[in-house]
């Protein structure tokens, strides 16, 4: 017996199924050229997040922390803190208050305050093993010049040692003085009534989006006191409009509070904020829902 | 196929449409409101600075004790504010908004010999436009008034209720050696003595209108109950029972008093014609029923009883006599005041040995403190707007009239010298 060559075009009860295959390829391949852009024109440009920091009005004392409420900062924040001196300064006033036995225990407290160097700060890991041997190893080896190279080491170790540390206290001046002293800033920050992290808590150390900073700006000029208003449970809705120039295009209520006084404050905010201190580059329409959840009593 | 791929372009498109961000403000960046309180030029003549600066001063005490308003510095001020400004067109508000400002207050002021003239205007810088416009006419003498005048006209544009700043309060002092009946302004100025008894002068009520005053006195031996006309000077016993005719209060209608008597041997409530006919008896009970104050509507009436052991506030309706108690808390709560808007009851209560005082709402909850500290705080009464408290205090020596907002905050004493004790806020002026 033998088996007929494969002619499906040859075969009339073949065909349907052919043309349904082809109608198949064709509706798949139109479905993915689609939903890959290239019936929609040439692929859109990928908007990249714009950060408006503003360094006089709201800058963001420890934008690592992002929380208003200086909560726990992230774990990226422990990496960037300086190594915390504050182990030295009680034993130090410990030392006196103990005089009879004043040598063994500085020597001890040196020792927790290098081990707490290393859990706290990753880049000092590496300094306690390598000057422990070093101070053991020299006595030990007879070969001068291995000990010149190691030596050498020794210095070269230091000297990063060094750098690193006066890299992490510069960085601990232009953060106000570390995540722990955050709200009590010296000097050389924003002073210590600059805000830590904004409202939503999302800061960064490259500034805030603008939405966040347009809720800030909108906050900072609305004003009404708890005297002009006898019920808390108000709220409007408003839809904004800012052009690409940081102008104040359209406002319009799409839901009134119901109170005159408390519309007309949110009219003056918007008012007060009809320019914006910086060109957005785009339009930007936002809905800003104006409530008295936080007003203190 | 051609209708495929349109069908699935306009869902794209559908699907596509612009999703606008949402974000909420909890409560206002600024809680006060910057106002800017420009002295006033002379319109017309020779500037007289005392006008402009007592004008100045008494207008900016007012809208301090508001407690809503953030005053700009005047040494802030640019060349606008050395303009005279009777119409918005006129004033530059670019320069106030640069200040910060949201209101201003501008005007001017024309004075002929002891006639005067002052122009009071409030503007709000934010919209450009002219909130309200006052004219006063009077003499020097009336100064005062005119800028407690317009305090009250800003509260009524910023925030829909009219001020207290015009009314006046009456209260009872001994500086003559005898406890006699004054009235002064909201702010403790122009103090006038009303009654010359030479004896023990108590509790005052102003009349709704603000004509007439009801007092207890001692004068005839026994503490009955006078009646005073304020712009004649008319005075009259208006129940002389045995026994007390005291802490009387007007009904918010002007035609009742509400006040506790004796006759009957027990202190009791009794209902009183304004012509001094008795009307009817409120309670009837063993235990001591004294200091009633009115609810706003004149229904009920708060009082303090010592029918259920300790003395506290009670609330009973006039109609069905039905009485419950208001104060769960504490061992001696006194004195009741009803807020005008019906909203709060400011009482007193003593603990620790001092008397400190408090308000409650009518259905007895939401109790709150408003007073701390040493010294005795004492017979608290509303202002007209419910806003503040009057009371007196000998927290720092010598009983004086004090004012605070109504919750608690911006004491203030206003009497000087002399013993004061029993404020009453008059209604109207």
């Amino acid at each position: 017996m033998s088996i007929p060559p494969f002619a499906p075009h040859n075969e009339p009860g073949l065909r349907p199924l052919a043309l349904s295959l082809t109608c198949s390829l064709v509706l798949h391949a139109a479905a993915l050229l689609l939903f890959s852009g290239f019936l929609s024109g040439p692929a859109p440009v990928e908007q990249r997040p714009v950060y408006f920091v503003d360094l006089t009005k709201m800058p963001v004392l420890n934008p690592q922390a992002g929380r208003p409420d200086g909560g726990p900062a992230p774990k990226g924040d422990s990496a960037l803190a300086p190594a915390p001196p504050q182990p030295d300064a009680p034993k130090a006033a410990d030392a006196p208050s103990e005089p009879s036995s004043p040598e063994p225990r500085p020597a001890a407290s040196t020792d927790k305050a290098a081990s707490k160097a290393t859990v706290s700060s990753p880049g000092a890991k590496p300094a306690a093993p390598a000057t422990r041997p070093a101070a053991s190893a020299a006595p030990a080896t007879g070969d001068y010049n291995s000990v010149q190279d190691k030596l050498a080491a020794m210095r070269e170790r230091q000297q990063r040692q060094q750098e690193l540390a006066a890299l992490k206290n510069r960085i601990a001046a232009l953060s106000g003085g570390g995540a722990g002293s955050a709200t009590g800033g010296s000097g050389s920050g924003y002073g210590s009534g600059a805000p830590l992290g904004m409202p939503d808590g999302t800061g960064t150390e490259a500034g805030v989006d603008q939405q966040t900073w347009l809720q800030a700006y909108l906050k900072d000029n609305w004003s009404l006191s708890k005297y002009q208003i006898t019920r808390r449970d108000l709220s409007a809705t408003v839809r904004l409009a800012f052009s690409a120039d940081g102008s104040l295009i359209s406002y319009h209520f799409i839901d009134s509070s119901g109170d005159a006084t408390f519309d007309d404050s949110v009219k003056r905010a918007i008012l007060k904020a009809k320019t914006l201190p910086f060109q957005p580059q785009r339009q930007i329409q936002l809905d800003v829902v104006f409530n008295l959840k936080d007003l203190m009593d | 196929m051609c209708r495929l791929v349109t069908l699935l372009f306009l869902f794209a498109c559908l699907t596509a449409t612009t999703v606008v961000a949402q974000v909420e403000i909890r409560a206002p960046g600024q809680q006060t409101i910057n106002v800017a309180n420009a002295e006033l030029l002379p319109l017309a003549g020779p500037a007289q600075p005392g006008i402009a600066k007592e004008l100045h001063k008494v207008l900016a005490v007012d809208l301090d004790m508001a407690g809503l308003f953030r005053q700009l510095d005047p040494a802030a001020f640019l060349d606008d504010a050395r303009r005279p400004g009777l119409t918005s067109t006129q004033v530059d508000f670019s320069q106030w908004a640069l200040l910060g400002a949201e209101i201003l207050v501008k005007g001017g002021y024309h004075a002929q010999g002891d006639h005067i003239r002052v122009e009071f205007r409030l503007y709000d810088v934010v919209h450009r436009r002219l909130l309200t416009g006052r004219s006063y006419v009077g003499t020097r003498n009336d100064l005062r008034l005119m800028a407690h005048k317009f305090a009250d006209q800003i509260l009524l544009n910023v925030t829909g209720k009219e001020g207290p700043f015009s009314s006046r309060i009456a209260y009872i002092d001994n500086r003559t050696g005898h406890k006699e009946l004054y009235l002064m302004d909201t702010d403790g100025a122009n103090v006038l003595r009303l009654t010359d008894h030479r004896s023990i002068v108590l509790n005052p009520d102003f009349s709704p209108s603000g004509r007439e005053i009801v007092f207890t006195s001692y004068r005839r031996g026994n503490p009955d109950l006078f009646r005073k006309i304020l712009s004649t000077g008319q005075e009259a016993a208006l129940s002389s029972r045995n026994g007390l005719n005291v802490s009387a209060r007007f009904r918010p209608d002007g035609r009742e008093l509400a006040l506790t008597q004796s006759a009957s041997g027990n202190p009791e409530l009794t209902l009183l014609g304004t012509d001094g006919s008795q009307r009817r008896r409120l309670t009837n009970h063993w235990g001591i029923d004294v200091d009633p104050s009115w609810s706003p509507a004149g229904d009920r009436l708060a009082f303090v009883s010592d029918r259920q052991g300790n003395p506290h506030i009670f609330i009973m309706d006039v109609l069905s006599g039905q009485i419950r108690r208001l104060t769960g808390s504490g061992k001696y709560n006194a004195t009741p005041a009803w807020s005008p808007d019906g909203e709060r009851i400011a009482f007193t209560r003593l603990e620790g040995g001092n008397f400190d005082i408090y308000s409650i709402r009518p259905d007895g909850t939401d109790e709150r403190r408003l007073t701390f500290g040493a010294g005795n705080k004492e017979h608290p009464r509303w202002s007209p707007d419910s806003r503040f408290l009057v009371y007196s205090s000998d927290q720092a020596g010598g009983k004086g009239i004090y004012v605070m907002r109504a919750d608690g905050s911006g004491i203030r004493r206003i009497s000087s010298g002399g013993q004061c004790q029993h404020p009453a806020w008059s209604r109207q002026r």
